[in-house]
């Protein structure tokens, strides 16, 4: 099984992010899968993890409809952060 | 039978006042008055005894053959011109008898009539003046005899009145032409004032001719006086059939175009170069209001237009006149000087004269206010379908993106059910399932809301005292606004009456207060300020706060969006402004936004004060 540092799922339906987790849980080796309730939270965590370990997760999965603000929004800052490798996915 | 001598001259001959010769069966003189022989400057000596044709170089046939005649007893009078001096000379040729009235010869009497010829002359020409005048004019010309009683008519007045040759005039049957009634009538009056007032006449009149036809004509007389003595009428006679024919004719013509014009559904007006009306139909005088075609002719648009409708006006005739371009087809707003404004599709043609120059301008206007209405009231009805359409599709996003989603969630979590063991955990699914259905149902009452207030658009609509009606639910929020230590400051104006839809408005009023103090900040007491003002049909509804504020470059577009949510509150569900926007559109408002981030936040609500 692979194994994944850290994934982070954003969305705001605890239902869903639930899901995810469960179904992550099959199929890959993860320490750490962190959720956020929106856009800004999930920000907020990762450009403070990325000052201070120049870490980021290795996956996201992340929701388009959000409060506050939404996975466009989210992508847009993300984007800016002076990461070299990316990788994500994304629901809706 | 003895022949005279005729070298004798006799004395009583000589003495004769008037120029008189005798001549002999020879043509030789015999005697002749000093008076002839003065006025021929003839030798007194040698003049008789000679031959009188040698003596008078007339080359005329005339005068040799009357002397001829004579001699052999026919007298006769005959007029020559006598080439020395210019003249005219009447010689009156009379027989001389002997005591046994044998002619012995010929006594001439000679007469001077070049004054008298002359006259008749022009007499003669005058009278051929007059005929050819006649002639072409038609006019005749009648006298009437007062002594004799007779009336004189000329061919022409003959001609007039249809008669035979031998037709004889009467003043009587002269009346008896002019058709009974007016006619007849006006010329009795005419002639009878003529005679007993010396009033001359002239008037046109109808007239039944011998041969039945009915003819108009100018009949005019005049009495005539000698030394105050009444002795008779003259006149005239003009046939002027033709000239009232044609004159019937063309105000005939003029009439049906009068007509024409007058009925057209547009209005149709002429103007001058200085613009002002020399023609207009009866639309176009309707339209005026100045009572009456021909109040409005020599008025300019100044007289009828307000000063803006008027300039402008003026200056499509200029353009039209200084090009000669024809300006076909202009929707014009005029406003006249009561205020009334009515919109016209204008064309304004170029006026020419008879030189082909232009002297004006053709004026035509429609009246399309009705359509202009009807367009924009079926511009508004598209812009209305167009956002119910909008709408429409939004909603059926909305409704697809949340049901998807629940039923997305059902799916998986049903999944997890059927493979799951372990109780704990399939317990906590089974609580998920609980809580999604939960949700669901809870989309549904909210979709059914939002479907509610769009269907039942036709709900009675209420006046509403709006000032009170915020206190009341000022009251109904008591609680809240104490647990958020709110602050609300009514300065709606007193007795303000709104139509309204009422449970619309204190879900609308609970809403946006509610809202406004919710989203305050931490550090300010949060205090909501509504107050009223009227604009353009509108009562408009102004909630102020003090709170957070909205980002709107960021969230405007979204703000009344169906589940849009941009604060980390727990109990925003991003239905409130969503539901709100729908019933007051469906009121037939409308709801704007300004906000600044950290200051605050102004909602203005637009209540539709027409229906």
């Amino acid at each position: 099984m692979k194994k994944i540092n850290a994934i982070y799922v954003i969305d705001d339906d605890p239902i869903l992010v639930f899901g995810i987790k469960k179904m992550l849980g099959l199929v890959v080796h993860c320490d750490s899968i962190t959720d956020f309730k929106n856009g800004k939270l999930a920000l907020d965590n990762i450009s403070h993890h990325f000052k201070v370990s120049g870490h980021i997760p290795e996956v996201i999965f992340l929701d388009i409809n959000m409060p506050v603000m939404d996975g466009w929004q989210f992508l847009e800052q993300f984007i800016k952060l002076p990461i070299k490798e990316k990788k994500y996915a994304s629901t809706s | 039978m003895k022949v005279r001598n005729i070298h004798t001259n006799n004395y009583l001959i000589k003495q004769l006042p008037k120029a008189t010769a005798f001549v002999n069966t020879k043509y030789e003189i015999v005697y002749a008055s000093d008076r002839w022989i003065a006025d021929f400057e003839l030798d007194g000596s040698t003049v008789f005894g000679t031959s009188i044709f040698s003596r008078f170089d007339i080359n005329c046939e005339d005068w040799k053959n009357s002397l001829k005649k004579c001699v052999k007893g026919t007298p006769g009078k005959v007029i020559v011109n006598y080439p020395i001096e210019e003249k005219w000379l009447e010689w009156l040729n009379t027989p001389w008898y002997d005591e046994n009235e044998n002619v012995i010869g010929a006594i001439i009497q000679v007469e001077d009539v070049t004054s008298r010829n002359s006259n008749n002359v022009r007499l003669e020409k005058l009278e051929e003046l007059i005929n050819d005048k006649s002639e072409g004019t038609k006019i005749g010309t009648w006298e009437f005899d007062h002594t004799t009683k007779k009336l004189r008519w000329c061919p022409i007045v003959r001609d007039i009145h249809e008669v035979s040759d031998t037709f004889v005039p009467t003043l009587e049957n002269a009346i008896e032409f002019y058709s009974q009634g007016y006619s007849r009538n006006a010329i009795s009056i005419a002639v009878d004032n003529a005679i007993a007032n010396r009033e001359p006449w002239n008037e046109k009149l109808e007239i039944i001719t011998a041969k039945g036809n009915h003819r108009w004509v100018i009949a005019a007389g005049k009495p005539i006086y000698d030394h105050d003595e009444f002795i008779g009428l003259i006149g005239s006679f003009q046939d002027i059939t033709h000239q009232v024919l044609s004159e019937e004719r063309s105000s005939e013509n003029h009439g049906l175009l009068q007509t024409l014009i007058d009925s057209l559904p547009l209005n149709v007006y002429i103007k001058d170069r200085e613009s002002r009306k020399i023609l207009v139909n009866k639309s176009e005088s309707d339209y005026a209001g100045l009572g009456g075609p021909e109040k409005l002719l020599g008025k300019d648009d100044f007289d009828v237009y307000d000063k803006k409708t008027a300039e402008m006006s003026r200056k499509e005739d200029l353009m039209v006149m200084n090009s000669g371009i024809p300006m076909l087809d202009k929707e014009d707003i005029c406003v006249k000087k009561d205020g009334s404004s009515t919109v016209f599709l204008v064309s304004k043609i170029p006026f020419l004269d008879k030189n082909n120059e232009i002297a004006g301008i053709i004026g035509m206007s429609i009246d399309v206010t009705d359509q202009k209405r009807k367009e924009e009231e079926l511009r508004k009805l598209i812009n209305v379908t167009s956002l119910q359409n909008k709408k429409l599709i939004d909603f059926a996003h909305i409704v697809s993106h949340n049901l998807r989603s629940h039923t997305a969630n059902f799916s998986m979590l049903l999944d997890f059910l059927v493979h799951e063991t372990n109780e704990d955990e399939r317990s906590k699914i089974l609580k998920m399932l609980s809580d999604s259905s939960d949700s669901l149902l809870e989309t549904l009452n909210n979709l059914n809301e939002v479907v509610a207030i769009n269907t039942n658009v036709n709900q009675e609509k209420k006046r509403v005292d709006l000032k009170k009606k915020v206190s009341r639910i000022e009251k109904d929020l008591q609680g809240f606004l104490v647990n958020h230590n709110a602050k609300i400051i009514n300065n709606i104006t007193e007795d303000l009456k709104i139509k309204v839809i009422p449970s619309y408005l204190d879900s609308i009023l609970m809403n946006f207060i509610t809202n406004a103090v919710k989203y305050s900040l931490p550090e300010r007491r949060p205090i909501v300020h509504l107050s009223t003002r009227r604009k353009n049909g509108y009562t408009v509804l102004s909630i102020d706060d003090n709170g957070s504020g909205i980002d709107l470059k960021k969230y405007g577009e979204k703000l009344f969006g169906m589940y849009k949510t941009f604060h980390n509150h727990q109990d925003s569900r991003g239905i409130g402004l969503y539901i709100s926007k729908n019933q007051i559109e469906a009121m037939k408002g409308k709801v704007e936004v300004e906000s600044t981030v950290g200051v605050g936040t102004t909602f203005k609500i637009y209540f539709n004060e027409k229906d």
